[in-house]
């Protein structure tokens, strides 16, 4: 009963609130509106705003040596994350059985397990530096450790779940990811879709003013 | 929680807009910013986070714009801001931050923090808390046309000294001019010879210009203590004054904060493009110079560096006519290490050299432009900004230091070719 | 025997005049504007270089405490100007170009440094006095020379 509730109903619930929520959050933020720049620009806004999209995925060089642990431990735990979510084997099939009705290519069963070392592996360094840095640990709230938590516990319970091939872990792994999927709209997990608001903004008006943001 | 408190939440509220809500959202509390901050890094506080310093409009924005947070506040689990909440972070706000923008440059969801303080401002300064400096400098630039309470009289008495000095005619209300001039209260006040360069420089170049009597004023308090209306009406006077004259251009002054406004903040405060353009007086010298309408005679040999005003680079989009312009009469122009769009602040922008109560922090914050400066291994320090000059003479004086500050523009026209005998020594 | 009574004699005559010549003018006309400074270290700078026997560390002690009483006395950026304040700044700066040492003062021409800060320095107490008159410290100035040249 249990087990047909979590793959059933609420997976759809999740999913839908996920879908939902997260449209209704970038909604929230276009709604607020921005006033069109008067100002005569130097350069191009649209050029610049795309820039800024991809560049801020380098860090600036001032501050690069500072921030090399969060660069580091950030990228491990964002790209090992990525390959496990999109090109885990099992993960590919779930999308294509329920979402896409395509599959696409997976990695080896290594891959996967390296996949998993390194952004478990980030995931602890970056929730180790949020703890004991003075800086992150004052702008810290518990939405930033509750989505930490949740996201090791996805991880876990779906490595848990491939190891053992226990129907049990199965299912917790998706009721916890369905868990992920409910908070998400409400956390600032948001950010994996508004970073690129954020910056191409900022990279707009800088760029408007002949800056490289 | 009184009405005025009351107003300025409104005011907040307000300036939350799709910018302001996208950087809320994004920010992953990495605390990068703090590493761009000269008041984080000189000091080793985490509350002087760039980030951090948002604190109270981000308690509004999460509650009028997530979904959490409506659902908070619609079942009494969350709190409303305080006047508490505005008292406690007024110095955080105005104290400790310049505006220089370092953190808009380095924070990696590209925040621009910047603009969220500017924004935040507006609140802080119609609910009160503001620092009293900045609030009697926004007075008297609303009633007297000047934050530093110069007249038209006391300018003209400015203006017949460097009349005198210089032979030359300062044209005033020129009708149909070229340029018309603005000066920052600091110029007149402070570094009269600002002034005199120009005339000379002008006068070289064969420049059709003018000064208006109705708004000589380039700089803004309204900008710095964030209040909208009061910025839009100081702007207003210099757009009227300009159209009036039916002038192509107006220039201003090397003050960081004056750029900004006029020339990026202006329209958008006014509600309207300007029938005219705006050029910092150091573009303009760079042209000149291209264009071969003024000239330069020897170099000093004399070691020197520059130090960015943070409004005309990282803010103001002006990096490159300074450097030209320095490397054409210095033959030993040393940069710092972080120079350019990455300068550091001189500590004292955005109000923050206005109010007695901030010189400690601007004291210890100044450390990094000492490390920069001894870095350098020079003793003479160049800069374009009449703010910035002052600051870092204070901050060399507290320090002990043998640095002399020189201001850009009377170092160039001390350089200028002036007639046709000082032809043959063009170089 | 002199009789300057323009800026073009007179900047002539300053060029001609030796360092410890430039510092003994340079006292003189600080000298007239000093009743608008009341910091001591202004005044011990114009006593140093008065002096044609002071020792290289006194003029250096002298330009360093002049330099500080110079920015001590400035208004500060958006404060309301004092302009009695304002001329006895305009004062210190002079004394300050008066007694640097050499390469010390970075202004290109440090003695008309001293002549113009005094000249600022008039100027801001006519405005402070709300006094219309036209600002002739420049005639001051030539009288000062000619006594000078012609003792």
């Amino acid at each position: 009963m249990i087990a047909q509730l979590i793959e059933g109903p609420l997976w759809y619930f999740s999913l839908t609130l996920f879908v939902l929520g997260v449209l209704w959050r970038l909604f929230m933020i276009l709604h607020a509106g921005v006033k069109k720049d008067l100002a005569v620009p130097r350069d191009g806004g649209r050029v610049g705003a795309l820039r800024a999209i991809f560049s801020r995925f380098v860090p600036e060089r001032t501050v690069r040596r500072h921030g090399r642990v969060q660069l580091i431990a950030g990228y491990m735990f964002h790209l090992g994350l990525f390959a496990l979510l999109f090109l885990a084997r099992p993960h590919v099939d779930f999308f294509a059985e329920r979402i896409t009705g395509f599959q696409w290519w997976s990695m080896p069963y290594w891959a996967f397990i390296v996949a998993a070392e390194v952004a478990f592996a980030g995931l602890i360094m970056l929730w180790l530096y949020r703890l004991l840095n003075p800086v992150t640990r004052m702008l810290s709230s518990a939405d930033d450790y509750i989505g930490t938590v949740l996201v090791f516990l996805v991880m876990l319970s779906g490595c848990l779940a491939l190891a053992q091939s226990v129907e049990a872990l199965r299912l917790m792994h998706l009721l916890l990811a369905e868990l992920l999927l409910i908070y998400f709209p409400f956390s600032n997990l948001m950010h994996a879709f508004t970073f690129a608001f954020s910056r191409g903004y900022t990279g707009a008006t800088m760029g408007r003013k002949g800056i490289r943001a | 929680m009184s009405e005025q408190f009351e107003q300025g939440v409104a005011e907040l509220g307000k300036q939350i807009d799709a910018k302001i809500s996208s950087y809320f959202s994004s920010c992953v509390h990495c605390g990068l910013c703090a590493e761009a901050c000269l008041f984080y890094t000189e000091t080793g506080d985490p509350r002087y986070t760039p980030i951090y310093k948002l604190e109270p409009m981000k308690k509004l924005w999460r509650q009028e714009h997530t979904i959490r947070g409506k659902l908070a506040k619609a079942f009494g689990l969350s709190k409303p801001l305080q006047e508490q909440d505005f008292a406690d972070w007024e110095e955080l706000v105005y104290d400790s931050c310049t505006m220089c923008g370092r953190c808009s440059m380095v924070c990696p969801v590209g925040n621009d923090i910047t603009y969220m303080i500017a924004k935040e401002r507006e609140g802080f300064s119609r609910a009160g808390y503001a620092p009293d400096g900045l609030k009697a400098a926004t007075k008297r630039a609303l009633e007297i046309g000047s934050p530093m309470g110069v007249t038209l009289k006391t300018l003209m008495a400015t203006l017949v000294h460097v009349e005198k000095n210089t032979g030359l005619k300062i044209p005033v209300d020129q009708q149909g001019a070229d340029y018309m001039t603005l000066f920052s209260s600091m110029e007149v006040v402070n570094f009269p010879e600002y002034i005199e360069s120009i005339a000379r420089i002008f006068d070289a170049a064969g420049v059709s210009w003018t000064i208006s009597s109705k708004a000589f004023e380039a700089t803004n308090s309204g900008i710095q203590i964030g209040n909208s209306e009061n910025a839009a009406e100081i702007v207003s006077r210099v757009v009227t004054a300009a159209e009036e004259l039916g002038v192509k251009y107006v220039i201003s002054p090397e003050c960081g904060h004056a750029y900004t406004s006029i020339r990026w903040d202006g329209p958008n405060l006014i509600g309207r493009p300007y029938a005219f353009k705006v050029v910092h007086i150091l573009e303009l010298l760079e042209q000149l110079k291209q264009e071969g309408s003024i000239k330069f005679s020897g170099k000093t040999d004399e070691p020197l560096t520059f130090h960015d005003p943070c409004q005309i680079v990282r803010r103001g989009g002006v990096v490159k006519p300074q450097r030209d312009l320095l490397n054409s009469v210095a033959a030993n122009f040393v940069e710092m290490t972080d120079h350019g769009v990455m300068n550091w602040c001189c500590g004292g922008g955005g109000g923050v050299s206005s109010s007695e109560r901030a010189d400690a922090l601007r004291f210890k914050a100044f450390d990094r432009k000492r490390k920069q400066i001894e870095e350098t291994g020079v003793d003479t320090l160049v800069t374009a900004c009449a703010n910035c000059r002052m600051v870092l003479e204070d901050g060399i004086e507290e320090n002990e230091m043998e640095t002399t500050v020189i201001g850009l523009t009377e170092l160039i026209a001390d350089y200028l070719v002036t007639d046709a005998k000082e032809q043959s020594e063009v170089r | 025997m002199s009789t300057i009574n323009d800026d073009t004699e007179f900047r002539r005559a300053l060029k001609k005049l030796d360092r410890d010549q430039l510092r003994e003018i340079g006292a003189g006309f600080v000298q007239n504007v000093l009743h608008l400074n009341k910091d001591k270290r202004v005044a011990r700078a114009v006593d140093v270089a008065r002096n044609r026997d002071a020792s290289d560390d006194e003029l250096l002690a002298a330009y360093k405490a002049a330099r500080v009483a110079t920015v001590d006395s400035r208004t500060r950026c958006g404060a309301d100007c004092n302009w009695e304040e304002q001329a006895a700044h305009f004062v210190a700066r002079a004394s300050s170009a008066m007694v640097a040492p050499e390469g010390m003062c970075k202004a290109a021409d440090p003695p008309w440094q001293v002549v113009m800060s005094c000249r600022m320095a008039q100027n801001c107490a006519l405005i402070a006095a709300d006094d219309d008159s036209i600002n002739d410290e420049s005639g001051n100035q030539h009288h000062i020379m000619n006594d000078y040249l012609n003792s």
